[in-house]
């Protein structure tokens, strides 16, 4: 039963086909392992209870016999729904997401709630309001954010799949801290059909595993059309699958960032080892471009701006009236709303609505949100342009490794800035993957992405699986976690 | 010259229905500054005479039929902080 703790979705459901092990042993397995070790690494809010993970079990699918964690930003129908936030303390989710019910169809084993950033707010899971997550491989460092949980139980071997969310990099940035691979997909590919909003134009659910392969299995499970989320895009069920065989496609072109790869202030071995990523890719055959995106220098300014003003109008919603908390003895209707915001909402959540609603009022919309439109149209026109003559590109996922808690505690501004490799792809709307490159001297994982246009996620995948399978960055795990 | 005061940042709360106590407004108004100094730089480009220009594609509506169907209420008013006959029970709204 050991071997099963970093196997890939493939081996757990050959072990399974075989008869070598049960759906009941599986779950027994993987619970024991939360219990063993997420005392320390923090990683889920609530792992369920094994009966329960088990009841209506579907034993045929996609993912049949498959434990995964699932961010508590994602409804599970009767589980409780927090978004690590007070202020949603005691929530149960009365529906399922779409993703959730599409994982439960093709068999999924659900096994509890992930911890996150509040409302999914931050790019270390340090402003949960519950409980810390720790690096698996660094328990003195972040495990990246919001998304911080789910893949610190994915590169823990707790579980073999995690879904997360992305608004401007959370899935992404902590699995290149983590070294595992962390989608973001193409705006509108899988349903925000039960995950709780941010930023709506931009919130998509992201998927974090140990291999390209398991990666797109899962996004094959549960990407496509759905009729309760008008912004979904028209798209049948995919197997993403289909053409990961090693190699490259025959003729591709791939664009290197410049301006984000040599960018002032990136950890040398940040470079080192896309460089080396890069030498692995033309040995492939992919012929390799410079080329550079002058609007990238003002992506994270339109983020803030576009992120916040949407998220002031998507918590106005978390005000003690129908759910979650409300404030001991208000007087009245308003101060119930004021006192139940300040006590429920942490610091950075606070801030952001403050931002948000700033940049959208009189005075200062034309300045701050309507300049930030603006440039997202730019930036939209940049990358479709670049798509012209490259087939896809490739920076950094973050300009330096894992760092320590509290790093940005006073300079907020830097933690913000985390976000400024990934954030792009979020506002334009395509799909990026990021995947392990190496690590450092003293032993972080890092991580670079793959960029696709709209709708590539299959050649994403199709190029980092040939990199992948050329390299030993994926078989490598944290120790303690045996 | 600073881009938001203390006075702006008591107004945007107020408008935003959140108290801020007065030992927290020195340290988020410094966080507002610091982020909307940095988000400012989005005029840069318009300034230097940069333009959208109409891109290949178009925005289409997505509709469904009206079709009405039963919901119920009972498992969202279970978890309402007050609830009375169907009812979210609120404090007063208006002053005396």
């Amino acid at each position: 039963m050991d071997s099963l703790a970093f196997a890939s979705i493939t081996q757990l459901q050959k072990k399974l086909a075989n008869k070598e092990i049960s759906h009941a042993e599986v779950v027994r397995y993987y619970a024991q392992r939360f219990a063993q070790y997420d005392k320390q690494l923090g990683s889920a809010l609530e792992v369920f209870d094994e009966e329960s993970i088990l009841q209506g079990l579907v034993d045929k699918g996609l993912l049949a016999g498959t434990p995964g964690l699932i961010k508590d930003n994602i409804a599970q129908e009767g589980r409780l729904l927090t978004c690590a936030s007070k202020v949603l303390d005691g929530f149960r989710a009365t529906y399922d997401a779409t993703a959730t019910a599409r994982l439960k169809q093709q068999g999924a084993l659900l096994m509890g709630r992930a911890n996150m950033d509040e409302f999914a707010m931050g790019s270390s899971t340090e402003t949960s309001a519950y409980q810390k997550t720790l690096n698996p491989w660094d328990s003195t460092r972040v495990p990246g954010g919001s998304s911080g949980g789910s893949i610190a139980a994915v590169a823990a071997g707790l579980v073999p799949w995690a879904l997360g969310s992305e608004t401007g990099g959370s899935v992404r940035q902590p699995a290149a801290f983590c070294g595992i691979v962390g989608l973001k997909p193409t705006y509108g590919l899988i349903s925000r059909y039960g995950l709780v909003a941010y930023a709506s134009s931009l919130d998509q659910i992201g998927i974090a595993t140990r291999t390209v392969r398991d990666n797109a299995l899962v996004l094959s499970t549960i990407a496509g059309q759905d009729p309760q989320d008008a912004t979904t895009l028209a798209v049948k069920p995919t197997d993403y699958t289909a053409t990961l065989d090693g190699s490259l496609t025959p003729g591709l072109r791939i664009g290197v960032v410049e301006n984000a790869l040599y960018a002032q202030g990136n950890d040398p071995e940040v470079v080192a080892s896309i460089e080396q990523a890069l030498k692995v890719l033309e040995k492939l055959g992919a012929s390799i471009t410079k080329i550079t995106l002058p609007t990238m220098d003002y992506s994270a300014a339109v983020y803030f701006i576009i992120s916040r003003a949407e998220a002031a109008s998507n918590l106005a919603r978390f005000d003690g009236v129908r759910y979650g908390l409300r404030c001991e003895k208000p007087t009245n209707l308003a101060d119930m709303y004021a006192r139940t915001r300040h006590d429920g909402f942490g610091e950075e959540v606070k801030s952001r609505i403050l931002v948000g609603n700033y940049v959208l009022s009189v005075g200062h919309a034309d300045e701050f949100y309507n300049n930030a439109l603006a440039v997202q149209s730019m930036m939209r026109q940049e990358f479709a342009d670049a798509f012209k003559n490259v087939d896809c590109m490739v920076m950094p996922t973050t300009p330096m490794p894992a760092f320590k808690f509290g790093a940005f505690a006073v300079d907020k501004l830097q933690m913000d800035l985390q976000d400024y490799f990934t954030c792009s792809m979020n506002l334009v709307g395509i799909p990026a993957l990021s995947v392990p490159c190496g690590f450092t001297q003293s032993g972080l994982p890092l991580g670079f992405q793959f960029i696709g246009s709209h709708g590539s996620e299959a050649l994403l995948f199709k190029t980092a699986h040939a990199y992948e399978q050329q390299t030993e960055w994926h078989t490598k795990h944290p120790q303690g976690f045996e | 010259m600073a881009i938001i005061s203390k006075a702006d940042v008591i107004k945007i709360a107020r408008i935003s229905n959140i108290e801020l106590h007065d030992d927290e407004i020195d340290g988020i108004t410094k966080h507002l500054e610091a982020v909307l100094t940095y988000a400012r730089r989005v005029n840069e480009l318009k300034q230097a005479g940069s333009t959208v220009r109409n891109l290949d594609y178009k925005n289409v509506n997505v509709t469904r039929a009206d079709r009405v169907f039963a919901t119920d209420p009972g498992p969202i008013l279970a978890q309402a902080p007050v609830q009375e006959e169907g009812y979210f029970v609120v404090p007063r709204i208006l002053e005396n």
